[in-house]
């Protein structure tokens, strides 16, 4: 019986115990026996350490394997595990942990000052304890136990008193209020997305996948459950190599992978840069991405350049788990413009298109996407509000239990059936595949004690990168300020995919009629200063 | 070493104009400090190739070429030197 995630990953342990299950950066290569032997381990030495059932653990490591052993051992803990990103920023993180009070925090590589600078930074009632799972620990903050101590502990797996309906981690995205928001994933939802994708895509032992997407972010889901579901080796990807399009290349050639699934911003750099040979990476069956739209023309260019390659995009929130709709490209498209749908609902999801007083809409017509079925969330982290208000009941549905979650997505369906994203209704972007919420950086802006106003906006720019991220501000009177100061005293509060990556100086903000911000007159002036010819610098 | 000063030049307007990045000094290491993005580098590579009319082999790169701005310095001079050379 695999209802729960770890027993789907410990029945490929038991099938082939001496299948490579992970390949690290630095090439080492961790057998299935392997992971589950260390992941009984350490689910015994959490319950030793007093992790009870329902319990939070936070986890701040860098793309290491011990990543995969920590994820998999909290859940045999039947706790719940919280992916933090290991870049930071502390403030944020440190906010992550109030909300979700995690009684352990497991640790590994150099995360120790990001581990000290959080923990310093929040506001707990209980201090969790520290879990050093790689390398040396650092004096501060005191480990309450580490690797070695993991040897003293029996590898045999625990009885699990969860059920496929309980928490398996909680991911955090950006909130329109500045405060991040935790999404709460089930096993069940996982599950079912796997059981549709591993079908679909046909993933079988061996394969050799990649695992590109921070842990903290919900595609990374789909690449180690779904290898690791199906016996095939899942492939880290050293975040390092993301600054160099061509060191990407050369891995996906080197590891001779056989799927790669990224967000599209990657697929883009890879291209922009021409990365990619003409019928390159022989052994590669599949391209998938998710998270925004993919341009079209970095999509023509790809297929072009791997005529043997499925190409397929997948689409879903964070909140419906992994992806709730794809579409495999059936031919390169002729023209650039075209627009690439998000296709159909996965296996036992639902889409619908609905309008302001959630009734359908006819095909062809605008409306607001929902997403109802098994991949749904319970909700946000101890925030019933926010959760109500997302996820609502079905009109005409079968009770409270039958809820659709509203996506904030605009989208419409053709008459083929085939759904089409078309935007957003509030503020909410995607920039480099990341969700952000203007509001949050907007929040951290009025922060700042240098600045009398500020603003965000976004500007759609051409073919490539999707969104750009805008900041109008005001120094406050007498201050001297540069953007590039702001920036990087923005980066003490925000992470780096949402610094804002142009920025204009005014000495007042535009108002409209009603005393508000002018933002489309703010759009207009980031338009012009985005052309060339035209003077940068503002009066 | 004229050619190697006027990119440490060029690279400074490119990331005050183009990135709104503060960078130190010339050896500040640009990824371990987070400064710069994949983003950021692919924008860098594309504006620096503007400001000097050639096209930078970027299958010669290596990631150490990248850690701090007097070893991108240095990196282009080469590659302008070779373009030169090429030509």
């Amino acid at each position: 019986m695999t209802a729960l995630l770890q027993q789907a990953v410990s029945a490929q342990a038991r099938a082939r115990p001496d299948a490579v299950a992970v390949v690290a950066a630095d090439g080492a290569r961790l057998t299935y026996g392997a992971i589950e032997d260390t992941s009984n381990r350490l689910a015994r030495l959490l319950a030793a350490s007093g992790c009870r059932r329902g319990d939070r653990v936070a986890l701040l490591m860098p793309k290491l394997p011990a990543a995969i052993v920590a994820m998999l051992g909290v859940l045999k803990a039947d706790a719940i595990y919280v992916p933090l990103d290991p870049a930071g920023p502390a403030a944020r993180l440190a906010r992550m942990l109030e909300l979700s009070e995690p009684a352990f925090v497991l640790a590994a590589g150099a995360v120790g000052p990001m581990l000290g600078a959080t923990l310093a930074a929040a506001a707990l009632e209980r201090a969790p304890a520290i879990g050093w799972l790689d390398g040396v620990a650092p004096p501060e903050p005191a480990p309450a136990f580490a690797l070695r101590d993991l040897a003293a502990l029996p590898p045999l797996a625990p009885e699990y008193a969860n059920t496929e309906e309980d928490v398996a981690h909680i991911l955090f995205t950006s909130g329109s209020t500045g405060l991040p928001k935790g999404v709460m994933i089930t096993h069940a939802s996982v599950m079912r997305f796997l059981r549709w994708a591993n079908a679909y895509f046909g993933t079988a032992p061996g394969e050799r996948v990649s695992q590109h997407p921070p842990f903290h972010f919900d595609l990374s889901t789909f690449d180690v459950y779904g290898t690791l579901s199906a016996g095939a080796e899942l492939h880290l990807v050293p975040p390092e190599l993301n600054l160099l399009p061509p060191g990407l290349a050369r891995f996906i050639r080197d590891s001779r992978l056989t799927q790669w699934f990224s967000v599209p911003t990657v697929l883009t750099l890879m291209a922009k840069l021409d990365a990619v040979k003409q019928n390159d990476f022989p052994e590669l069956r599949r391209v998938l991405w998710c998270g925004e739209a993919i341009p079209t023309p970095t999509l023509i260019y790809w297929m072009r350049r791997l005529p043997h390659v499925r190409f397929t995009n997948l689409y879903g929130p964070t909140e419906t788990t992994i992806a709730s709709s794809f579409y495999t490209v059936p031919r390169c498209p002729a023209d650039p413009r075209e627009r690439i749908p998000i296709g159909t609902a996965c296996e036992g999801d639902e889409l619908l298109v609905l309008d302001a007083m959630r009734r359908p809409v006819r095909a062809g017509e605008l409306g607001e996407l929902y997403i109802g079925g098994a991949g749904l969330s319970p909700g946000y982290w101890r925030d019933p509000e926010k959760t109500r208000s997302a996820f609502v009941a079905r009109p005409g549905g079968a009770g409270p239990q039958d809820r659709l979650y509203r996506t904030g997505d605009l989208g419409r369906r053709d008459a083929d059936g085939l759904f089409y994203f078309a935007g957003r209704r509030d503020s909410q972007i995607k920039s480099r595949g990341y969700r952000i919420e203007l509001g949050e950086i907007e929040a951290a802006l009025n922060a700042l004690p240098d600045l009398e106003e500020s603003a965000v906006v976004t500007l759609a720019t051409e073919g490539y990168e999707g969104s750009a991220i805008c900041c109008a501000y005001v120094p406050a009177r007498g201050v001297r300020v540069s953007a590039e100061a702001l920036r990087r005293r923005l980066s003490g509060l925000l992470p780096a995919y949402m610094l804002p990556g142009r920025w204009l100086r005014w000495d007042a903000l535009p108002k409209n009629a009603n005393g508000k911000i002018d933002r489309p007159r703010l759009r207009e002036e980031f338009a012009r200063a985005a052309r060339p010819e035209v003077e940068r610098r503002r009066a | 070493m004229r050619s190697e000063s006027a990119v440490l030049a060029a690279l400074d307007e490119v990331f005050a104009e183009k990135l709104h990045i503060e960078v130190p000094s010339a050896d500040t290491d640009l990824l371990e400090s987070g400064i710069l993005d994949s983003f950021q580098f692919v924008e860098l590579v594309l504006q620096l190739e503007l400001r000097f009319g050639f096209k930078i082999d970027i299958d010669e790169i290596d990631l150490e070429d990248l850690r701090t701005p007097a070893r991108i310095g240095r990196l282009l001079a080469r590659q302008r030197e070779a373009a030169a050379a090429a030509q």
